[in-house]
Protein backbone atom coordinates (compact mmCIF):
# COMPACT_ATOMS: atom_id res chain seq x y z
CA UNK A 1 0.00 0.00 0.00
CA UNK A 2 1.04 3.44 -0.71
CA UNK A 3 2.12 5.72 2.34
CA UNK A 4 -1.00 7.79 3.29
CA UNK A 5 -0.87 11.46 1.62
CA UNK A 6 -2.69 12.74 4.73
CA UNK A 7 -2.29 10.84 8.12
CA UNK A 8 -3.28 13.21 10.47
CA UNK A 9 -6.60 13.79 7.94
CA UNK A 10 -7.20 9.56 8.26
CA UNK A 11 -7.09 9.78 11.70
CA UNK A 12 -9.40 12.51 12.43
CA UNK A 13 -12.48 10.92 9.91
CA UNK A 14 -11.62 7.69 11.87
CA UNK A 15 -11.51 8.92 15.45
CA UNK A 16 -14.55 8.19 16.80
CA UNK A 17 -14.28 11.38 18.95
CA UNK A 18 -15.06 13.75 16.38
CA UNK A 19 -18.33 15.41 16.97
CA UNK A 20 -20.81 13.40 14.06
CA UNK A 21 -23.59 11.62 16.58
CA UNK A 22 -21.84 7.82 15.21
CA UNK A 23 -21.31 8.06 19.79
CA UNK A 24 -25.43 7.58 19.96
CA UNK A 25 -26.07 4.48 17.73
CA UNK A 26 -25.15 1.13 17.70
CA UNK A 27 -25.60 -0.48 14.42
CA UNK A 28 -28.41 -3.05 15.22
CA UNK A 29 -26.74 -4.61 18.33
CA UNK A 30 -29.36 -3.28 20.44
CA UNK A 31 -31.66 -4.71 19.08
CA UNK A 32 -29.51 -8.27 18.46
CA UNK A 33 -28.94 -8.29 22.19
CA UNK A 34 -32.89 -7.77 23.07
CA UNK A 35 -34.25 -10.26 20.79
CA UNK A 36 -31.42 -13.23 22.11
CA UNK A 37 -29.09 -13.06 19.16
CA UNK A 38 -26.25 -11.34 20.71
CA UNK A 39 -25.40 -12.50 24.57
CA UNK A 40 -21.70 -12.63 24.91
CA UNK A 41 -17.78 -11.86 23.12
CA UNK A 42 -17.88 -14.14 20.93
CA UNK A 43 -21.44 -13.33 19.46
CA UNK A 44 -20.28 -9.69 18.86
CA UNK A 45 -17.63 -10.82 16.90
CA UNK A 46 -19.63 -13.24 14.67
CA UNK A 47 -21.98 -10.13 14.65
CA UNK A 48 -19.14 -7.60 13.55
CA UNK A 49 -17.89 -10.42 11.01
CA UNK A 50 -21.23 -10.59 9.46
CA UNK A 51 -21.19 -6.81 9.48
CA UNK A 52 -17.94 -6.67 7.25
CA UNK A 53 -18.60 -8.99 4.96
CA UNK A 54 -21.90 -7.79 3.77
CA UNK A 55 -23.43 -4.04 4.67
CA UNK A 56 -19.96 -3.16 6.04
CA UNK A 57 -18.66 -4.14 2.55
CA UNK A 58 -21.07 -1.93 0.42
CA UNK A 59 -20.80 0.65 2.68
CA UNK A 60 -17.13 0.92 2.05
CA UNK A 61 -17.19 0.69 -1.51
CA UNK A 62 -19.64 3.41 -1.45
CA UNK A 63 -17.02 5.64 0.72
CA UNK A 64 -14.52 4.75 -1.87
CA UNK A 65 -16.70 5.78 -4.65
CA UNK A 66 -17.97 8.81 -3.48
CA UNK A 67 -14.39 10.23 -2.44
CA UNK A 68 -13.17 9.27 -6.25
CA UNK A 69 -16.48 11.08 -7.36
CA UNK A 70 -16.42 14.06 -5.12
CA UNK A 71 -12.43 14.51 -6.08
CA UNK A 72 -13.16 15.43 -9.55
CA UNK A 73 -16.26 17.17 -8.88
CA UNK A 74 -18.91 14.88 -10.50
CA UNK A 75 -22.14 16.00 -8.67
CA UNK A 76 -24.18 13.84 -10.87
CA UNK A 77 -22.06 10.74 -9.76
CA UNK A 78 -23.21 11.19 -6.24
CA UNK A 79 -26.77 11.20 -7.33
CA UNK A 80 -26.16 8.21 -8.85
CA UNK A 81 -24.13 6.39 -6.02
CA UNK A 82 -27.05 7.85 -3.90
CA UNK A 83 -30.06 5.92 -6.02
CA UNK A 84 -27.23 2.76 -6.43
CA UNK A 85 -27.34 2.82 -2.31
CA UNK A 86 -31.00 2.79 -1.51
CA UNK A 87 -31.51 0.19 -3.91
CA UNK A 88 -29.34 -1.72 -1.50
CA UNK A 89 -30.79 -0.53 1.67
CA UNK A 90 -34.56 -1.77 1.57
CA UNK A 91 -34.75 -0.60 5.37
CA UNK A 92 -36.24 2.05 5.47
CA UNK A 93 -35.57 2.38 9.14
CA UNK A 94 -31.85 1.80 8.05
CA UNK A 95 -31.87 4.94 5.03
CA UNK A 96 -33.54 6.94 7.98
CA UNK A 97 -30.27 6.72 10.30
CA UNK A 98 -27.74 6.31 6.91
CA UNK A 99 -29.53 10.07 6.20
CA UNK A 100 -29.56 11.22 9.82
CA UNK A 101 -25.81 10.30 9.97
CA UNK A 102 -24.19 11.84 6.74
CA UNK A 103 -25.72 15.08 7.28
CA UNK A 104 -24.49 14.98 10.75
CA UNK A 105 -21.21 14.13 9.45
CA UNK A 106 -20.79 16.88 6.53
CA UNK A 107 -22.30 19.12 9.16
CA UNK A 108 -19.42 18.64 11.47
CA UNK A 109 -16.90 18.52 8.51
CA UNK A 110 -17.82 21.67 6.95
CA UNK A 111 -17.64 23.99 10.22
CA UNK A 112 -14.02 21.51 11.23
CA UNK A 113 -12.04 21.83 7.99
CA UNK A 114 -14.24 24.26 5.45
CA UNK A 115 -13.55 23.20 1.78
CA UNK A 116 -15.75 24.70 -0.72
CA UNK A 117 -17.30 21.32 -2.03
CA UNK A 118 -18.96 21.58 1.07
CA UNK A 119 -21.51 24.47 -0.55
CA UNK A 120 -21.80 22.43 -3.88
CA UNK A 121 -23.01 19.15 -2.87
CA UNK A 122 -26.88 17.69 -1.89
CA UNK A 123 -27.08 18.47 1.93
CA UNK A 124 -29.05 15.01 1.93
CA UNK A 125 -26.58 12.29 1.44
CA UNK A 126 -26.30 8.80 2.90
CA UNK A 127 -23.34 8.34 5.34
CA UNK A 128 -20.77 6.05 3.09
CA UNK A 129 -21.72 8.80 0.63
CA UNK A 130 -21.32 11.37 2.93
CA UNK A 131 -18.43 10.14 4.67
CA UNK A 132 -16.58 9.63 0.94
CA UNK A 133 -17.09 12.83 0.00
CA UNK A 134 -15.95 14.18 3.60
CA UNK A 135 -12.53 11.88 3.10
CA UNK A 136 -12.33 13.82 -0.45
CA UNK A 137 -13.03 17.11 1.10
CA UNK A 138 -9.56 16.53 3.63
CA UNK A 139 -7.42 15.01 0.68
CA UNK A 140 -7.89 11.70 1.14
CA UNK A 141 -7.47 8.62 -1.05
CA UNK A 142 -10.52 6.50 -2.02
CA UNK A 143 -8.62 3.24 -0.32
CA UNK A 144 -8.43 5.87 2.68
CA UNK A 145 -12.13 6.31 2.50
CA UNK A 146 -12.86 2.73 2.33
CA UNK A 147 -10.92 1.82 5.34
CA UNK A 148 -12.09 4.69 7.35
CA UNK A 149 -15.53 3.40 6.83
CA UNK A 150 -15.17 0.04 7.91
CA UNK A 151 -13.67 1.22 10.87
CA UNK A 152 -16.46 3.24 11.51
CA UNK A 153 -19.22 0.20 10.56
CA UNK A 154 -17.34 -1.92 13.03
CA UNK A 155 -16.38 0.22 15.81
CA UNK A 156 -20.35 2.01 16.29
CA UNK A 157 -21.06 -1.52 17.68
CA UNK A 158 -18.06 -2.57 19.64
CA UNK A 159 -18.59 1.18 21.42
CA UNK A 160 -22.25 0.25 22.34
CA UNK A 161 -21.62 -3.10 23.35
CA UNK A 162 -20.40 -2.91 27.10
CA UNK A 163 -23.69 -0.77 27.40
CA UNK A 164 -25.69 -3.64 26.48
CA UNK A 165 -23.85 -6.44 27.29
CA UNK A 166 -22.51 -8.36 30.33
CA UNK A 167 -18.74 -7.82 28.93
CA UNK A 168 -16.24 -4.81 29.88
CA UNK A 169 -14.70 -2.71 27.10
CA UNK A 170 -11.38 -5.00 26.82
CA UNK A 171 -13.54 -7.99 25.57
CA UNK A 172 -15.36 -5.54 23.10
CA UNK A 173 -12.10 -4.42 21.93
CA UNK A 174 -11.09 -8.15 21.72
CA UNK A 175 -14.17 -9.08 19.29
CA UNK A 176 -12.93 -5.99 17.44
CA UNK A 177 -9.38 -6.86 17.04
CA UNK A 178 -10.56 -10.44 16.02
CA UNK A 179 -12.08 -9.03 13.09
CA UNK A 180 -9.00 -6.91 12.08
CA UNK A 181 -8.28 -8.83 8.96
CA UNK A 182 -12.10 -9.53 7.71
CA UNK A 183 -12.12 -5.89 7.78
CA UNK A 184 -9.18 -5.62 5.74
CA UNK A 185 -10.07 -7.64 2.82
CA UNK A 186 -13.14 -6.48 2.78
CA UNK A 187 -11.71 -3.21 2.70
CA UNK A 188 -9.45 -3.43 0.18
CA UNK A 189 -12.03 -5.72 -2.27
CA UNK A 190 -14.22 -2.69 -1.60
CA UNK A 191 -11.74 -0.08 -2.68
CA UNK A 192 -11.14 -2.54 -5.65
CA UNK A 193 -14.84 -2.73 -6.63
CA UNK A 194 -15.31 1.10 -6.21
CA UNK A 195 -13.39 1.41 -9.23
CA UNK A 196 -16.36 -0.36 -11.52
CA UNK A 197 -19.76 0.84 -12.61
CA UNK A 198 -22.14 1.34 -9.41
CA UNK A 199 -24.50 -0.73 -10.99
CA UNK A 200 -22.00 -3.66 -10.34
CA UNK A 201 -20.70 -2.50 -6.67
CA UNK A 202 -21.36 -5.35 -4.67
CA UNK A 203 -24.99 -5.75 -3.13
CA UNK A 204 -24.39 -8.42 -0.11
CA UNK A 205 -27.42 -8.32 2.47
CA UNK A 206 -27.31 -8.83 6.12
CA UNK A 207 -31.26 -10.14 6.85
CA UNK A 208 -31.34 -9.66 10.35
CA UNK A 209 -29.80 -6.85 10.71
CA UNK A 210 -32.99 -5.49 8.39
CA UNK A 211 -35.06 -7.44 10.84
CA UNK A 212 -33.18 -5.44 13.81
CA UNK A 213 -33.55 -1.99 12.50
CA UNK A 214 -37.12 -2.27 12.18
CA UNK A 215 -37.26 -3.70 15.51
CA UNK A 216 -35.08 -0.79 16.70
CA UNK A 217 -37.71 1.56 15.22
CA UNK A 218 -40.56 0.34 16.48
CA UNK A 219 -39.38 0.01 20.14
CA UNK A 220 -40.75 2.02 23.02
CA UNK A 221 -37.78 2.45 24.78
CA UNK A 222 -34.27 2.24 23.62
CA UNK A 223 -30.56 3.35 24.75
CA UNK A 224 -29.31 4.03 21.31
CA UNK A 225 -30.72 5.61 17.90
CA UNK A 226 -30.09 2.88 16.32
CA UNK B 1 -36.36 -34.65 -7.75
CA UNK B 2 -34.36 -37.56 -9.50
CA UNK B 3 -30.77 -38.61 -9.82
CA UNK B 4 -29.28 -37.35 -12.62
CA UNK B 5 -27.79 -39.91 -15.17
CA UNK B 6 -24.35 -37.23 -15.39
CA UNK B 7 -23.71 -38.56 -11.87
CA UNK B 8 -24.90 -41.98 -12.05
CA UNK B 9 -22.56 -42.12 -14.62
CA UNK B 10 -19.47 -40.01 -13.46
CA UNK B 11 -18.90 -38.49 -16.65
CA UNK B 12 -19.04 -34.46 -16.91
CA UNK B 13 -21.10 -33.17 -18.96
CA UNK B 14 -21.99 -29.64 -17.68
CA UNK B 15 -24.43 -27.86 -19.16
CA UNK B 16 -24.28 -24.16 -20.89
CA UNK B 17 -28.56 -24.67 -21.86
CA UNK B 18 -31.46 -22.58 -20.66
CA UNK B 19 -34.88 -21.50 -21.47
CA UNK B 20 -36.73 -18.73 -23.34
CA UNK B 21 -40.41 -17.76 -21.87
CA UNK B 22 -41.53 -14.66 -23.90
CA UNK B 23 -45.17 -13.60 -23.57
CA UNK B 24 -47.07 -11.14 -25.70
CA UNK B 25 -50.59 -9.65 -25.43
CA UNK B 26 -52.69 -9.89 -28.74
CA UNK B 27 -54.72 -6.60 -28.91
CA UNK B 28 -56.66 -8.18 -31.46
CA UNK B 29 -57.71 -11.83 -30.38
CA UNK B 30 -57.56 -9.89 -26.87
CA UNK B 31 -55.67 -12.66 -25.00
CA UNK B 32 -52.08 -13.44 -24.09
CA UNK B 33 -49.99 -15.52 -26.14
CA UNK B 34 -46.83 -17.59 -25.24
CA UNK B 35 -44.91 -16.30 -28.51
CA UNK B 36 -41.75 -18.18 -27.54
CA UNK B 37 -41.62 -21.12 -25.22
CA UNK B 38 -38.48 -23.33 -25.13
CA UNK B 39 -35.96 -24.67 -23.26
CA UNK B 40 -32.80 -27.59 -23.30
CA UNK B 41 -30.34 -28.39 -20.24
CA UNK B 42 -32.00 -29.05 -16.61
CA UNK B 43 -35.16 -26.61 -17.49
CA UNK B 44 -38.18 -27.67 -18.86
CA UNK B 45 -40.75 -25.01 -19.64
CA UNK B 46 -44.07 -25.94 -20.37
CA UNK B 47 -47.91 -24.18 -20.37
CA UNK B 48 -49.13 -24.81 -16.64
CA UNK B 49 -52.48 -24.46 -15.37
CA UNK B 50 -54.04 -22.73 -12.16
CA UNK B 51 -52.75 -24.00 -8.90
CA UNK B 52 -56.50 -22.19 -8.17
CA UNK B 53 -56.61 -18.60 -5.77
CA UNK B 54 -54.94 -16.31 -7.81
CA UNK B 55 -56.08 -12.70 -6.24
CA UNK B 56 -53.39 -11.19 -8.39
CA UNK B 57 -54.32 -11.51 -11.32
CA UNK B 58 -57.47 -9.93 -11.11
CA UNK B 59 -60.02 -12.67 -12.10
CA UNK B 60 -58.39 -12.96 -15.50
CA UNK B 61 -59.15 -16.65 -17.03
CA UNK B 62 -56.36 -16.07 -20.26
CA UNK B 63 -53.63 -15.12 -18.56
CA UNK B 64 -50.42 -17.32 -19.96
CA UNK B 65 -49.35 -19.81 -16.83
CA UNK B 66 -46.16 -21.68 -17.27
CA UNK B 67 -44.60 -24.18 -15.49
CA UNK B 68 -40.47 -25.00 -14.73
CA UNK B 69 -39.61 -28.22 -14.13
CA UNK B 70 -36.25 -30.43 -13.77
CA UNK B 71 -35.56 -32.27 -17.15
CA UNK B 72 -32.39 -33.79 -14.79
CA UNK B 73 -31.15 -32.96 -11.51
CA UNK B 74 -29.28 -29.98 -11.21
CA UNK B 75 -28.34 -27.54 -11.56
CA UNK B 76 -24.69 -29.67 -10.80
CA UNK B 77 -21.30 -27.88 -10.39
CA UNK B 78 -20.28 -27.03 -14.31
CA UNK B 79 -23.23 -25.98 -15.28
CA UNK B 80 -24.00 -22.65 -16.79
CA UNK B 81 -27.18 -21.76 -17.80
CA UNK B 82 -29.30 -18.59 -19.07
CA UNK B 83 -33.32 -18.01 -18.33
CA UNK B 84 -35.01 -15.05 -20.13
CA UNK B 85 -38.39 -14.17 -19.39
CA UNK B 86 -40.40 -11.09 -21.58
CA UNK B 87 -43.56 -10.11 -20.83
CA UNK B 88 -44.90 -7.60 -23.45
CA UNK B 89 -46.42 -4.71 -22.90
CA UNK B 90 -50.27 -5.27 -21.42
CA UNK B 91 -49.61 -9.13 -21.28
CA UNK B 92 -49.83 -11.44 -17.95
CA UNK B 93 -47.66 -14.15 -17.37
CA UNK B 94 -47.77 -16.34 -14.12
CA UNK B 95 -44.57 -18.08 -13.68
CA UNK B 96 -44.44 -21.13 -11.17
CA UNK B 97 -41.71 -23.72 -10.21
CA UNK B 98 -43.23 -27.54 -9.86
CA UNK B 99 -40.96 -28.53 -7.29
CA UNK B 100 -37.98 -27.43 -5.11
CA UNK B 101 -34.52 -27.25 -7.11
CA UNK B 102 -31.61 -28.81 -5.83
CA UNK B 103 -28.22 -27.88 -6.00
CA UNK B 104 -25.67 -30.26 -6.13
CA UNK B 105 -21.81 -29.79 -6.75
CA UNK B 106 -20.74 -31.68 -9.68
CA UNK B 107 -18.01 -34.79 -9.64
CA UNK B 108 -15.45 -32.27 -10.33
CA UNK B 109 -16.53 -29.47 -7.70
CA UNK B 110 -16.81 -26.67 -10.20
CA UNK B 111 -19.08 -23.83 -9.40
CA UNK B 112 -22.33 -23.64 -11.08
CA UNK B 113 -24.31 -20.81 -12.16
CA UNK B 114 -27.87 -19.62 -13.48
CA UNK B 115 -28.89 -16.06 -14.78
CA UNK B 116 -32.12 -15.03 -15.38
CA UNK B 117 -32.71 -11.95 -17.52
CA UNK B 118 -36.33 -10.81 -17.06
CA UNK B 119 -38.04 -7.75 -18.71
CA UNK B 120 -41.64 -6.87 -17.98
CA UNK B 121 -43.12 -4.30 -20.30
CA UNK B 122 -45.59 -1.45 -19.61
CA UNK B 123 -49.44 -2.65 -18.24
CA UNK B 124 -47.57 -6.22 -17.76
CA UNK B 125 -47.58 -8.31 -15.03
CA UNK B 126 -45.35 -10.68 -13.90
CA UNK B 127 -45.98 -13.13 -11.41
CA UNK B 128 -42.70 -15.39 -10.31
CA UNK B 129 -43.82 -17.80 -7.36
CA UNK B 130 -40.47 -19.84 -7.22
CA UNK B 131 -40.31 -22.59 -5.22
CA UNK B 132 -37.10 -22.63 -2.48
CA UNK B 133 -33.91 -23.42 -3.44
CA UNK B 134 -31.76 -26.15 -1.50
CA UNK B 135 -27.97 -25.38 -1.43
CA UNK B 136 -26.88 -29.22 -0.68
CA UNK B 137 -23.63 -29.63 0.71
CA UNK B 138 -20.71 -29.05 -1.47
CA UNK B 139 -22.32 -27.32 -4.23
CA UNK B 140 -20.86 -23.79 -5.34
CA UNK B 141 -23.78 -21.88 -7.07
CA UNK B 142 -24.50 -18.30 -7.64
CA UNK B 143 -27.57 -17.66 -8.81
CA UNK B 144 -28.35 -14.29 -10.73
CA UNK B 145 -31.88 -12.87 -11.53
CA UNK B 146 -31.58 -9.38 -13.53
CA UNK B 147 -35.29 -7.85 -13.45
CA UNK B 148 -35.69 -4.69 -16.06
CA UNK B 149 -39.24 -3.18 -15.24
CA UNK B 150 -41.03 -0.52 -17.55
CA UNK B 151 -42.79 2.59 -15.62
CA UNK B 152 -45.87 0.48 -15.19
CA UNK B 153 -45.04 -2.94 -15.00
CA UNK B 154 -46.39 -4.86 -12.25
CA UNK B 155 -44.11 -7.95 -10.60
CA UNK B 156 -44.06 -10.18 -7.63
CA UNK B 157 -41.57 -12.64 -6.82
CA UNK B 158 -40.79 -14.47 -3.67
CA UNK B 159 -37.14 -17.00 -3.76
CA UNK B 160 -36.35 -19.08 -0.39
CA UNK B 161 -33.20 -19.97 0.16
CA UNK B 162 -32.72 -23.32 2.16
CA UNK B 163 -29.46 -24.12 3.53
CA UNK B 164 -28.39 -27.44 2.80
CA UNK B 165 -30.98 -30.69 3.09
CA UNK B 166 -32.12 -32.17 6.37
CA UNK B 167 -29.30 -32.72 8.94
CA UNK B 168 -26.24 -31.90 6.15
CA UNK B 169 -24.05 -28.29 6.33
CA UNK B 170 -25.15 -26.32 3.49
CA UNK B 171 -23.43 -25.78 0.23
CA UNK B 172 -22.43 -22.18 -1.28
CA UNK B 173 -24.99 -20.64 -2.80
CA UNK B 174 -25.29 -16.95 -3.40
CA UNK B 175 -28.37 -15.82 -4.64
CA UNK B 176 -28.52 -11.70 -6.30
CA UNK B 177 -31.84 -9.83 -7.11
CA UNK B 178 -31.28 -6.65 -9.13
CA UNK B 179 -34.42 -4.95 -10.33
CA UNK B 180 -34.47 -1.59 -12.20
CA UNK B 181 -37.49 0.21 -13.17
CA UNK B 182 -37.07 2.89 -16.14
CA UNK B 183 -33.45 2.47 -15.59
CA UNK B 184 -32.85 3.54 -12.50
CA UNK B 185 -32.11 0.94 -9.18
CA UNK B 186 -34.66 -0.02 -7.05
CA UNK B 187 -33.66 -2.93 -5.42
CA UNK B 188 -30.72 -4.80 -5.03
CA UNK B 189 -29.39 -7.08 -2.62
CA UNK B 190 -27.02 -10.40 -2.67
CA UNK B 191 -27.34 -13.14 -0.09
CA UNK B 192 -24.63 -15.84 0.21
CA UNK B 193 -24.52 -18.86 2.64
CA UNK B 194 -22.53 -21.65 3.25
CA UNK B 195 -19.04 -21.98 4.13
CA UNK B 196 -17.41 -19.83 1.43
CA UNK B 197 -19.52 -17.00 2.24
CA UNK B 198 -17.76 -15.78 5.69
CA UNK B 199 -20.18 -14.16 8.47
CA UNK B 200 -23.38 -15.92 6.83
CA UNK B 201 -24.61 -17.95 9.72
CA UNK B 202 -23.62 -14.50 11.90
CA UNK B 203 -26.01 -12.83 13.96
CA UNK B 204 -26.39 -9.34 11.96
CA UNK B 205 -26.87 -11.81 8.75
CA UNK B 206 -28.75 -15.49 8.92
CA UNK B 207 -28.04 -16.66 12.32
CA UNK B 208 -28.53 -20.16 13.07
CA UNK B 209 -31.11 -20.30 10.28
CA UNK B 210 -31.90 -23.04 7.98
CA UNK B 211 -34.75 -21.02 5.75
CA UNK B 212 -33.94 -17.19 4.05
CA UNK B 213 -36.71 -15.70 1.77
CA UNK B 214 -37.36 -12.86 0.01
CA UNK B 215 -40.99 -11.30 -1.41
CA UNK B 216 -40.97 -8.16 -3.64
CA UNK B 217 -44.04 -6.65 -4.97
CA UNK B 218 -44.40 -3.87 -7.50
CA UNK B 219 -47.56 -2.51 -8.10
CA UNK B 220 -47.67 0.96 -9.98
CA UNK B 221 -50.13 3.10 -9.27
CA UNK B 222 -51.22 1.81 -5.51
CA UNK B 223 -50.20 2.69 -1.86
CA UNK B 224 -49.13 -0.66 -0.63
CA UNK B 225 -45.63 1.03 0.37
CA UNK B 226 -46.68 3.88 2.15
CA UNK B 227 -45.42 4.24 5.52
CA UNK B 228 -45.04 0.28 5.80
CA UNK B 229 -43.05 -1.57 8.45
CA UNK B 230 -44.55 -4.56 9.25
CA UNK B 231 -43.11 -6.39 12.03
CA UNK B 232 -43.46 -10.61 11.54
CA UNK B 233 -42.88 -12.73 14.26
CA UNK B 234 -38.82 -11.86 15.73
CA UNK B 235 -37.09 -12.64 12.43
CA UNK B 236 -38.94 -11.38 9.28
CA UNK B 237 -39.83 -7.62 8.21
CA UNK B 238 -41.73 -6.11 5.46
CA UNK B 239 -41.17 -2.87 4.13
CA UNK B 240 -42.17 -0.30 1.87
CA UNK B 241 -38.94 0.97 -0.34
CA UNK B 242 -41.12 3.30 -3.11
CA UNK B 243 -44.98 3.75 -2.05
CA UNK B 244 -45.77 1.23 -4.29
CA UNK B 245 -43.19 -1.28 -3.78
CA UNK B 246 -42.89 -3.56 -1.08
CA UNK B 247 -39.92 -5.89 -0.22
CA UNK B 248 -39.93 -8.60 2.78
CA UNK B 249 -37.20 -10.29 4.07
CA UNK B 250 -37.23 -13.06 6.60
CA UNK B 251 -34.98 -15.77 8.16
CA UNK B 252 -36.56 -19.13 9.68
CA UNK B 253 -35.68 -22.42 11.18
CA UNK B 254 -36.88 -24.00 8.17
CA UNK B 255 -38.77 -23.74 4.99
CA UNK B 256 -42.08 -24.20 5.77
CA UNK B 257 -41.79 -21.60 9.04
CA UNK B 258 -40.63 -19.19 6.38
CA UNK B 259 -43.67 -19.85 3.91
CA UNK B 260 -45.80 -18.85 6.78
CA UNK B 261 -43.75 -15.54 7.75
CA UNK B 262 -43.83 -14.61 3.38
CA UNK B 263 -47.58 -15.48 3.34
CA UNK B 264 -48.38 -13.53 6.43
CA UNK B 265 -46.33 -10.53 4.99
CA UNK B 266 -48.61 -11.08 1.61
CA UNK B 267 -51.68 -10.65 3.45
CA UNK B 268 -50.75 -7.38 5.15
CA UNK B 269 -50.46 -5.94 1.68
CA UNK B 270 -53.67 -6.55 1.36
CA UNK B 271 -55.86 -6.92 -1.65
CA UNK B 272 -55.32 -7.84 -4.66
CA UNK B 273 -51.83 -9.35 -3.29
CA UNK B 274 -53.57 -11.07 -0.13
CA UNK B 275 -56.29 -11.28 2.02
CA UNK B 276 -57.21 -7.34 3.24
CA UNK B 277 -55.72 -7.63 7.25
CA UNK B 278 -58.41 -8.90 9.62
CA UNK B 279 -60.45 -10.23 6.92
CA UNK B 280 -59.72 -13.94 8.44
CA UNK B 281 -59.69 -14.33 11.84
CA UNK B 282 -57.22 -17.08 11.32
CA UNK B 283 -54.59 -14.37 9.98
CA UNK B 284 -55.38 -12.08 13.06
CA UNK B 285 -54.66 -14.74 15.43
CA UNK B 286 -51.42 -15.34 14.09
CA UNK B 287 -50.06 -12.05 14.90
CA UNK B 288 -47.23 -12.44 16.91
Amino acid sequence: MPPHRNPGALLLLADGRLPSGGYAHSAGLEAAVRLGRVRDTDDLERFLVGLATTTGRVAATFAAAACATAARGDLDGLDRLQSEFAARTPSPAQRRVASALGRQLLRALSSIAPHELHGRIPDRLYHPVAFGVGAATLGLAPGDASRAMLHETLMTPTIAAPKLLRIDPFDAHRAFAATLAVADSAAVGAARDATRDPATFPAWSAPLAEVYAAQHAAARTRLFAS
Amino acid sequence: MTVSPRLATGTSSAMTGGAVVAVEYDHVGRANRLARLRSDGPFRVRPGGSKGFEPWTGGARDVARVAVSAATAGPLGGDRLAFEVAVGDGATLVLVDTSATLVLPGVHGEPSRVDYRVRVGDDATLIWASEPLIAASGCDHTHRIEVTLAPRARFFLRDELIAGRVGEPSGNLSLQIRVTRDGTALFDQRLGIGPGHPGWDSPAVVGNAKAVGTMLIVDPGSTIGVDRADLIGADGVSVGIADDVVAAGAVAADSLALSRTLDRAIALVGSPWGPEPGASATISEETP
